[in-house]
């Protein structure tokens, strides 16, 4: 597989599976023994797990889109600097729903091998997330 | 510059300028115009600001970065890595940081920020989750800690 075929599948996983909420591409998509190196609390390692990981993605936030600012490959790993704009209206990880909208900002670390999603790390402005939802106050308004 | 040249530059800002405090180092590999596109609030602009940027997280923090991973292609240069330290404010706590940063390179000098790298920090008082000790909000932090790190105790 080329960095640029690397890619292609990284493309497929937010155009399609998140986006597009296909989370049974994930078969298609993943290998069956999926590491996961950022885990959401209680994920796992695994396929199951990852689709359990974007089910609760799908589940907490309708509409949710991410848009693909930059994709960077070397070797069998494909970064990718995102941005998503969301509403919560599921609730996330137990919080009741706000049924706020947020946007925000990340980076993704895939590493892609046989044309398949293999291993994640990320980092997400979660702060700013919680921020916009309204469950953590603006840092002016947190007393000392 | 090769792709192996521009990472040995984001590798020694990370792990032999910032650890060391080397603010004069930073006119040597980033470029006057440096343009950052997570700036801080207030951050001034370019090579300044970035000076300006660094010394806070110097001063209130005292951190110690470590690169973990790092991809690149074109110019574009994707450094993986951790950062400890202690918030030196108000409140005596421990943060942990966990982020991807993405510089521009151009001929060797760092010449953009295209990432931001800030998460929740671990235990600072400003934000701490709903009746949780600190194994719960270490849960929240996406992103691994450093090797080994533990929070410091109350008042050290």
């Amino acid at each position: 597989m080329s960095e640029q075929d690397n890619k292609a599948v990284v493309r497929r996983y937010y155009d399609e599976v998140l986006n597009q909420r296909n989370i049974d591409l994930l078969d298609e998509l993943a290998v069956e023994d999926y590491v996961e190196h950022d885990p959401f609390p209680g994920q796992g390692n695994g396929l199951a797990d990852l689709k359990a990981r974007v089910a609760g993605l799908c589940g907490a936030f309708n509409p949710l889109h991410f848009t693909i600012e930059d994709v960077i490959a070397e070797g069998d790993k494909v970064v990718v600097r995102w941005t998503n704009a969301g509403t919560d209206s599921g609730g996330f990880m137990g919080t009741p729903a706000t049924g706020k909208e947020f946007g925000i900002a990340g980076i993704d670390i895939h590493v892609v091998r046989g044309a398949r999603l293999a291993e994640h790390w990320h980092v997400v402005d979660q702060l700013a997330q919680m921020q916009q939802l309204g469950l953590i106050p603006q840092p002016e308004a947190a007393g000392a | 510059m090769t792709i192996e040249a521009n990472k040995a530059v984001i590798r020694r800002y990370k792990e032999e300028i910032l650890n060391s405090r080397d603010l004069a180092a930073l006119d040597v590999i980033v470029s006057e115009d440096y343009l950052d596109h997570a700036a801080f609030p207030k951050q001034g602009p370019g090579r300044a600001g970035l000076k300006q940027r660094v010394a806070y997280l110097f001063d209130a923090f005292d951190p110690h970065w470590t690169v973990h991973d790092i991809v690149a292609e074109r110019d574009i240069v994707v450094a993986r890595w951790s950062h400890s330290g202690i918030h030196r404010g108000e409140f005596l706590r421990a943060v942990a940081a966990t982020g991807c940063a993405a510089g521009g390179l151009v001929g060797g000098t760092l010449t953009e920020w295209l990432g931001w790298a800030s998460v929740l920090y671990v235990n600072v008082p400003i934000y701490p989750p709903p009746d949780a000790g600190i194994e719960e909000s270490r849960m929240v932090v996406y992103g691994q800690l450093p090797d080994g790190w533990e929070p410091p105790r109350e008042g050290r």
